[in-house]
């Protein structure tokens, strides 16, 4: 199907307007609030496990070091989200300017691929979460 | 996927780790500057840090924030180089990589709020350095009491940044609780110190040792406290936190606040000083002023404008604190005086005029006048700003001058008389004429009635005084203004040659040192020291004198007639 095809049946069926970049904010905002309530859950649970372990330096992780994975990418992020779906032509550039940072943050950061690949049993997926929810939102907002 | 192990998960939440020195940075670099800290020596470790810097700038961040992670939880001196001595800039850089996000991060603020629940003021103070403003909003809810005892745990920690940030908020609040409470608090480290440091002494001659160590760790935790507590007042009041300190200070009015005032206030400049006074010059006055010791009161008085605001602010209280200081009493006279003088319109000639006044003055009023002693003194400020009736105040020559050039800079108007003041002074020894024959008898310093220290051939005084000055030079001075001398000693005035002319009798050097002087106009002196005079002569007829004229001398210009022959040998005759 063409594009405007695609497009005229999201409308028609699902009742919502598709952005111009052909991906609706709305929706990838809604995506990303999932995929991020997601991710929040894992990492209570493996904060959890190391809590539970007694080892001093686990325990010190889970108070300080799992905050920090999101690498102080996610409060700009999720201000910006928030105001862009607002509707603030601003905002919906900062959150284009913010998007490939953070992506690049959660492809590369060795804590992000540590807690994926955690020794303590814990499912998690916080790349294979959060990113293809990102990059939903960039296109929505044609970063 | 393939699980990590429990070592490679804990090393990828390792805060930082070591970056790997660029090429450009040498490894003879990176050495030295780990040796500074063991050598304890913050100048290379400055200058290292700062070769680093110019070199690979981003090194030196990912360097810095390594290394505060890794001596985070360290007892020992290598966290404050890396966290005190590195520029500001490269340090904030490095927070920002230890702690990502600032205090607006969710995660941040928790980290704030568990370090504060438990009193972890290390950790308390790196969330300050990484985000001080969103520190200050986070601390607007924090109890005072909260407050108060991270600030003091800080102190006995050393923990700068908590101690300023603590004691910050705490004074947005209430200003004058503050800096009293700080205060308080100095004052108690410096006491506890001292006396741990007393306890520590006493048990090490007890032969306690447990004891002795117990104390001397708690000097130092004293030593560490009194040392932030004195920090505390720049890092939270900024640039004017002496003045501010010494206003509230001043407003506070106990005893306390006004002997700590007394003690600092000969530090602040004129403007300063006069800021100070301004809010309370009635106490500025009579608790300060009439208070603090003589050569701070001195250098008070030394600012006419500070003089002017004062009397102008409270004129009863100016006018009977000025009675009793002497050289108050000496400006009031000299400013009646110059009342009646027509200005001239020339600064020069205006200022000339002036210190002709301050110096017939000083040799004709009793305000600060002084007589002479040769070796005993009393310090120019006693006698200049001592509340105190001094008795019979004497000083030497050099002192009356350091008198007379302080009251000529005090007086008003006098801006630039350094460039136009000076010292003369004759650079060996000098015999005055007879003392009845300078000036006015009765004016300077020198009682003109005493006979003298020079006798003639037949042992009579002559009436002259022998200056031997130091050792045989420099053996007496004078002041020159704008081109004019002023001698206090000998209480004479006038062109430079005049005052020169009108004093001197012959000036001297050593033929044998301390014994015999050869002079201009063939003249000799010879000290009544039977080691060199023929055995038959008597021992010169010294008239007692409170100037310390202890030493008689004969001026002849025929040694032969007293001069043992191997002393005349000694000197070539």
């Amino acid at each position: 199907m063409a594009d405007t095809v695609k497009n005229g049946w999201v409308v028609r069926v699902l009742g919502v307007a598709l952005a111009e970049g052909g991906v609706d904010l709305k929706q990838a905002a809604e995506a990303w609030r999932a995929a991020s309530e997601a991710v929040d859950g894992q990492i209570a649970a493996l904060q959890a496990a190391l809590r539970q372990d007694g080892d001093e330096d686990l325990a010190e992780i889970a108070e300080f070091g799992l905050n920090a994975i999101t690498g102080g990418y996610k409060v700009r992020f999720m201000a910006a989200l928030m105001e862009a779906e607002g509707g603030s032509p601003k905002a919906r550039a900062t959150l284009a300017e913010i998007i490939p940072g953070f992506r690049q943050h959660l492809d590369s950061d060795e804590r992000v691929e540590a807690c994926d690949e955690n020794p303590f049993g814990v499912a998690m997926s916080v790349r294979a979460t959060l990113i293809p929810a990102l990059d939903r939102l960039a296109q929505a907002v044609g970063a | 996927m393939p699980k990590k192990t429990r070592d490679e998960f804990k090393q990828a939440f390792k805060t930082m780790k070591k970056p790997p020195r660029p090429k450009n940075v040498s490894g003879k670099i990176k050495d030295e500057l780990e040796q500074s800290i063991l050598d304890d020596n913050k100048q290379d470790f400055a200058s290292k840090i700062d070769e680093i810097n110019q070199l690979d700038p981003a090194y030196l961040v990912d360097l810095v924030a390594y290394k505060l992670g890794k001596h985070f939880e360290e007892e020992g001196n290598k966290l404050p180089f890396w966290h005190d001595r590195v520029p500001r800039n490269v340090l904030s850089a490095a927070m920002a990589k230890i702690i990502p996000g600032d205090l607006t991060d969710p995660g941040t603020k928790r980290m704030m709020n568990t370090s504060m629940l438990n009193d972890d003021v290390g950790r308390i103070g790196l969330l300050i350095d990484r985000d001080p403003q969103g520190a200050e909003s986070y601390l607007d809810n924090v109890f005072n009491d909260k407050l108060k005892s991270l600030l003091d745990l800080a102190a006995s920690e050393g923990v700068s940044s908590v101690v300023i940030a603590m004691a910050a908020q705490l004074y947005k609040r209430d200003p004058d609780a503050t800096m009293q409470f700080l205060l308080d608090a100095k004052d108690e480290a410096t006491h506890l110190k001292t006396d741990a440091l007393n306890k520590s002494t006493i048990a090490k001659n007890q032969g306690n040792d447990d004891t002795k160590d117990a104390e001397y760790k708690e000097f130092l935790r004293q030593t560490k406290r009194e040392g932030e507590f004195n920090g505390v007042f720049p890092g939270m009041l900024g640039p004017d936190f002496g003045k501010i300190t010494a206003k509230y200070l001043l407003k506070a009015n106990t005893d306390t606040s006004l002997e700590q005032l007394r003690k600092i206030i000969g530090n602040f400049n004129p403007a300063d000083l006069r800021d100070i006074a301004n809010d309370f010059p009635k106490r500025f006055i009579d608790e300060i002023l009439s208070e603090v010791d003589t050569g701070t009161r001195q250098k008070l008085l030394s600012d006419p404008a500070l003089r002017q605001a004062l009397q102008n602010a409270d004129k009863n209280a100016w006018d009977a604190f000025a009675r009793k200081v002497p050289m108050l009493r000496l400006f009031a006279e000299v400013e009646a005086r110059r009342q009646d003088d027509d200005d001239s319109g020339d600064v020069a000639t205006e200022q000339n005029h002036n210190v002709d006044a301050i110096f017939d003055r000083a040799m004709d009023g009793d305000d600060i006048k002084c007589a002479y002693v040769g070796t005993r003194t009393i310090m120019p400020s006693e006698i200049m700003a001592s509340m105190q009736d001094v008795d019979a105040p004497r000083t030497d020559c050099h002192n009356m001058l350091m008198v007379m050039t302080a009251t000529i800079r005090a007086y008003p108007g006098m801006e630039g008389i350094d460039l136009r003041m000076k010292w003369g002074h004759c650079p060996n020894m000098l015999m005055t004429k007879k003392l009845t024959d300078i000036g006015v008898t009765g004016r300077g310093m020198i009682d003109k009635t005493f006979s003298g220290n020079v006798f003639d051939d037949a042992g009579a005084a002559t009436g002259r005084i022998l200056f031997t000055g130091e050792n045989g030079v420099n053996s007496h001075s004078w002041l020159e203004v704008g081109g004019k001398a002023y001698d206090p000693v000998l209480g004479i005035s006038g062109t430079v040659d005049a005052v020169k002319d009108g004093s001197t009798f012959a000036t001297f050097d050593w033929a044998l040192e301390g014994l015999i002087g050869t002079g201009t106009g063939g003249w000799y002196f010879i000290k009544d020291d039977p080691s060199i005079l023929k055995p038959e002569k008597q021992r010169l007829p010294l008239a007692a004198n409170p100037m310390s004229f202890n030493t008689a001398y004969y001026l002849t210009q025929d040694p032969s007639q007293h001069l043992t022959p191997e002393a005349l040998q000694q000197i070539g005759l």
